[in-house]
């Protein structure tokens, strides 16, 4: 199951342990105006899954003029950066994996660009599948499926030079 | 001797606040905090050199970027990219920038 991520579960967390930093934490100092200030402008951050009412992924984005401000990589040739997405994290616990959640997800997050203004998305990815590590990488794989095309000429992180951007124009 | 912290807000942020503040108590120092969120364009180049630079070079778009916050120790970048050991250089970090400034 998939559940659109609400402004309570911005300010409060899941109320339960997950392996991300973002969710788990009970002590929000700095996060908390941002992710709220972008809710309440475009309306959506990202998806939370479930099975089994167990937490098993979650994939967040945010307006790529926002991503440059807080200085995450995104693709430098397009400066569309009002109607441009940007994916900052796709994950899929490792036990939940291939049952179809990240494309889940995926496909909500295109209908709600075309239904919220925004014509292109761009995502960091490295070319194989997700490694073991909740959180660290995000595969293409799931992607490549929905038309997303990788662009050779863009890193998609300072530390990982085998990261590259990849894109898909609505 | 100079301790800053700026902040990417992505997700990681708090945990590396915490920890951070942690060591900078234990040796009493002085950690100052820039949180990327709140930084304006027109407000940039007020920064230090050292972070206004890298500021730019992510907001253009000529820097590829990341989720992790980043330490200074007096000018010095520290990504926070590699957790915990990050943690554990930055211990050492300071300890060796305390022991430059006895001398």
């Amino acid at each position: 199951m998939i559940r659109k991520i609400t402004r309570d579960m911005i300010l409060n967390g899941l109320g339960r342990p997950v392996p991300c930093c973002m969710f788990d934490i009970t002590s929000r100092t700095f996060q908390c105006d941002m992710w709220s200030q972008i809710f309440d402008e475009i309306g959506c951050i990202g998806y939370s899954a479930y099975e089994d009412d167990k937490p098993a992924g979650q994939l967040i984005f945010l307006p790529k003029k926002y991503a440059r401000r807080i200085g995450l990589s995104t693709c430098p040739t397009n400066e569309r950066l009002d109607t441009t997405i940007l994916v900052g994290c796709l994950a899929i616990s490792g036990e939940y994996r291939n049952k179809g959640l990240a494309s889940t997800m995926i496909r909500e997050l295109i209908d709600f660009c075309e239904s919220a203004g925004f014509n292109r998305i761009e995502v960091g990815v490295c070319d194989k599948p997700a490694g073991n590590n909740w959180v660290e990488q995000i595969s293409f794989l799931p992607f490549r499926k929905f038309g997303f095309v990788l662009d050779e000429t863009a890193r998609a992180h300072e530390f990982k030079p085998e990261e590259l951007m990849c894109y898909l124009n609505l | 001797m100079k301790v800053e912290l700026l902040i990417n807000p992505f997700c990681l942020c708090d945990r590396d606040y915490a920890v951070i503040t942690e060591k900078c108590h234990k040796y009493g120092l002085t950690l100052t905090t820039y949180n990327l969120w709140d930084i304006d364009d027109g407000d940039i180049d007020t920064l230090p050199e050292y972070m206004s630079g890298l500021i730019h070079e992510w907001r253009n778009g000529d820097r590829p970027g990341s989720v992790y916050s980043n330490l200074f120790i007096n000018g010095d970048r520290i990504p926070i990219n590699d957790w915990p050991k990050s943690f554990d250089y930055i211990e050492e970090r300071l300890l060796s920038a305390l022991e430059q400034e006895k001398h």
